[in-house]
């Protein structure tokens, strides 16, 4: 009796523990679908699944690049569908998105880890192009005003660079070390390390690099005779310095819902083509610093995931060149113009800082159902808080550099502006092949009229096709120096500039073969109003008039065979300005496309070529076209899994193509000449 | 079978790793395990007690299927709910080989279609529940795969799904059933 009762006891206990032990099919249902809720804002955040995003995205992963031999920001962009790269007179180089104004920066807006890092100067981000590739997670370009919703008003294209520091839970990332060198005698190397201490997470990155590059130049403006023809014969050309020195430390701290980021960015680069386009010294230099720290909080407060974020962002644009070579006459501005000659040359040191301060809100809601709200507001105040002009004693006279900050200066030091920015999206997924994504953006600031920029885009998707249509508008602000420059013959800052205004039609069609392939077609046509350039007989900043701009982008990318991937982009643009000139400095055609071959499990071998069309000229430039190009690069890749670390050799444009970006029209005689046939080494090591 | 053997033995040779999508490994790997909770045969498919999951690689892809039991291992440690949970990477030709059979669950990476083809017959022999990593391989007759979409889908073979394979009703709320894949 006992016995039985025994069993009877343990069956009884056995059948309650497997009945309570398991977890209910209700709730293992309940946990995948929380599963996928979570992967699926992952994937949204990291563009996972970007080909089902509401604009033209494309998504480049720094470990895809690095085997490919891009080595940093810059050369990722030149893969871009449609992007091309423009450079000036002091090498501030920019992506050119669609054709869209190449002489204005600005026009694209670059975040990194979700700051948007464009200095206040220029509107420009040079100064992080050439973030090495190793500390680039993902790069995501945006091509049109796709992302302006969320308070960043991109205009032409925006693109976000996602560092190491982005981590999700059991999906982290391996510390690393590198080191590379390469032609022009470059150096460089850098790390990211991660420490995790409780709640606190700590993520630091930092790299160094430097080059001693320098390039042929044509003859300069003065022998165009545009400063007499007695300065004429003071033209040179030579060799342009355009060596670097680059650094930058980047710290992301977390601890529970809040985030700290900070970075420091310091770039140091020859003079280049000198800041009136007169060839300058080899050791003359213009420094740009860009650093901001920012402090946000993510956090669910009810039925709201409320994202608020303060921060402020230092620039400074910083120049120390000679302006002028020897013997040149100039008129003195102080002096009722007469004449003054510089025996010795006309120098300068040119130095001005920015601040920005900001705060946004935005409020995420989604308890509505197939919709995902966002609304909120950013406010900033850019200001100048220094100028220093020193130059040459304009008269000529005193030996050494003469303080001109308060009586001539280059830049106004009372240059301000505050904005607000007010936004709504909505994203309506009305069934699972439709959805739907309508917002607002609405702007205001110091220098002009209230601005409301709508955007709406449907995604549809049927098996594996998916087909996107998308209209928006954006504005570009001027920038610093379009207002703000004074006391300068070649650019003169015009505070009565009205914005540049784009009104995008988009559509797409992607085609999913497989996991690895796909095909995806962009059309779009752009209304370009008021844009900004100096191209007048004053060098003065104005609104010059309209540009419509057309063009369709096809993008493939494959896996052939077992042993190959291929990757391959044809972008096409055309277009014309309301006085019927044709779009001057864009290529027409581009090709860019990589294969990577698998000669066994450790090693790949690539090659990446590009195609860039010729470039027509303004019709009053007497210039012929500038010549396209063609450039391929190889690259050798050895990944060593055991031990962790790589090997990458990369030789770049291994025929030597004659690589030139279009100088403005009557100053250099030829354009800015690129690199030419050039190698680089790679060692990466993770932990 | 000689033949089969010599072919599968030369086919090897020309072989290199697959490219594999890690967000989407991930994925699979943090919902695969949970998928065959909702069995309701599992109590019958333990070995030796253990739930036992064999990762079928292609020749290089051993470091994947490597890094894939990392993975589970990391999410789940060595207990699936109840259960003891062992991940077993296992090369396709060995596999296909094995006079008895280890797994009750398979979580199949990428491969040529002829091993494909001699797998599917191999897990039907077993009524082996499977999982792809590529969804384009349940034409093979497998029965389960994820797909990053706009976000993930579990796709669930209707054509695989037999009297052997017998799942907990609510599974069919979360799955899209496809027929002809």
């Amino acid at each position: 009796m006992q016995m039985c009762f025994k069993k009877c006891f343990v069956t009884i206990l056995s059948f309650c523990v497997t009945l309570y032990a398991h977890s209910s099919e209700k709730e293992i249902v309940e946990e995948i679908l929380n599963d996928i809720d979570e992967l699926t804002r992952i994937a949204t955040i990291t563009k996972e699944n970007e080909a089902y995003q509401p604009y033209i995205v494309s998504v480049f992963k720094g470990k895809e690049l690095e085997k490919i031999g891009v080595t940093n920001l810059k050369e990722a962009l030149e893969l871009v569908p449609g992007v091309d790269i423009a450079t000036d007179n002091i090498d501030n180089k920019t992506a050119i998105f669609r054709g869209s104004n190449p002489f204005a920066y600005g026009q694209s807006k670059l975040i990194v880890d979700g700051v948007v890092v464009n200095n206040v100067m220029f509107d420009s981000y040079n100064e992080y192009l050439y973030m090495p590739i190793e500390i680039i997670k993902r790069i995501e370009v945006v091509r049109g005003p796709g992302s302006k919703t969320e308070g960043v008003n991109a205009y032409a294209g925006s693109i976000r660079v996602i560092t190491y520091a982005e981590q999700f839970k059991n999906i982290e990332n391996s510390d690393r070390f590198f080191l590379k060198a390469g032609t022009y005698s470059y150096k460089g190397g850098g790390f990211f390390k991660k420490i995790k201490k409780g709640s606190l997470k700590i993520f630091t990155d930092f790299y160094y690099q430097q080059d001693d590059k320098f390039l042929p130049a044509s003859s300069d403006i003065l022998s165009t005779g545009i400063y007499g023809g007695y300065n004429a014969q003071f033209s040179q050309s030579g060799e342009a310095p355009l060596w670097t020195k680059n650094y930058s430390l980047g710290i992301t701290l977390n601890y529970k819902d809040f985030t700290l980021k900070a970075r420091k960015l310091f770039y140091k680069h020859g003079s280049a083509y000198g800041i009136n386009y007169m060839l300058p010294e080899s050791d003359d230099y213009t420094k740009f610093l860009n650093d901001y720290i920012e402090l946000g909080l993510d956090r669910f407060v009810n039925e709201f995931e409320i994202d608020a974020k303060v921060g402020v962002k230092f620039d400074e644009f910083y120049s120390n060149a000679r302006l002028a070579p020897p013997g040149i006459v100039f008129p003195n501005p102080l002096d009722n113009n007469n004449l003054v000659q510089y025996t010795d040359g006309f120098y300068g040191i040119h130095d001005t800082k920015q601040r920005t301060i900001y705060h946004s809100l935005f409020f995420d809601y989604s308890k509505i159902e197939n919709h995902k709200l966002k609304f909120g507001y950013l406010l900033s105040r850019e200001e100048t808080y220094k100028v220093t002009t020193k130059t040459t004693d304009r008269f000529g006279i005193l030996p050494g550099l003469i303080d001109y900050s308060d009586t001539y200066p280059f830049f106004d030091d009372q240059a301000k502006r505050d904005s607000i920015i007010l936004s709504f999206q909505d994203d309506w997924e009305i069934n699972e092949n439709f959805a739907v994504t309508y917002g607002i953006n609405a702007e205001d600031n110091t220098h002009i009229d209230p601005q409301i920029n709508p955007r709406v885009a449907v995604v549809l998707n049927f098996a594996r096709n998916i087909y996107k249509f998308m209209y928006s508008r954006s504005i570009r602000n001027p920038s610093w120096q379009e207002l703000y420059t004074i006391n300068n013959s070649s650019r003169i800052g015009n505070k009565d500039l009205n914005p540049e205004i784009v009104n995008a039609f988009e559509a797409a069609y992607i085609r999913k073969f497989s996991l690895d392939t796909y095909l995806q077609c962009n059309v779009f046509y752009l209304l370009n109003r008021d844009q900004i350039d100096k191209l007048n007989s004053l060098n003065r900043y104005e609104n010059m008039g309209s540009t419509n701009i057309y063009g369709f982008e096809l993008e493939y990318k494959g896996v052939l065979g077992q042993k190959s991937k291929f990757y391959g982009n044809y972008s096409f643009v055309e277009g014309k300005d309301d006085k019927g000139e044709h779009l001057a400095n864009v290529a027409k055609h581009m090709v860019k496309t990589y294969l990577t071959y698998e000669l066994n499990a450790d090693t790949e071998v690539s090659l990446l070529g590009k195609y860039v069309g010729d470039k027509r000229r303004f019709s009053y430039d007497p210039r012929k076209s500038l010549k396209g190009y063609i450039t391929f690069d190889i690259g050798l890749n050895y990944t060593n899994i055991k031990y962790r670390y790589t090997i990458n050799l990369s030789a770049k444009n291994i025929f030597n193509a004659d690589i030139r970006y279009p100088s403005e029209p009557f100053t250099y005689t030829e354009d800015y000449k690129q690199e030419g046939r050039s190698v680089m080494f790679s060692l990466r090591k993770e932990f | 079978m000689k033949r089969v053997l010599i072919f599968i033995f030369l086919t090897k040779i020309f072989l290199f790793a697959y490219s594999y999508d890690d967000f989407l490994l991930k994925t699979q790997a943090k919902i695969y395990p949970k998928l065959i909770l909702l069995d309701k045969k599992i109590d019958k498919k333990l070995i030796k007690g253990k739930i036992q999951v064999g990762i079928v690689y292609d020749d290089d892809d051993l470091f994947t299927a490597l890094s894939i039991k990392n993975l589970i291992k990391t999410l789940y440690g060595e207990r699936l709910d109840d259960y003891s949970f062992k991940v077993i990477p296992i090369d396709m030709l060995n596999i296909l080989n094995e006079k008895a059979n280890n797994f009750s669950y398979l979580y199949i990476l990428k491969s040529v279609p002829d091993r494909l083809k001699m797998l599917s017959i191999y897990v039907k022999r077993y009524k082996i529940v499977t999982f792809t990593y590529d969804k384009n391989d349940l034409q093979y007759g497998f029965l389960f795969s994820v797909n990053l979409e706009k976000k993930p889908i579990i796709y669930m073979n209707g054509e695989a799904l037999s009297k052997d394979f017998e799942f907990v009703p609510s599974l069919f709320r979360i799955v899209r059933l496809i027929g002809n894949v």
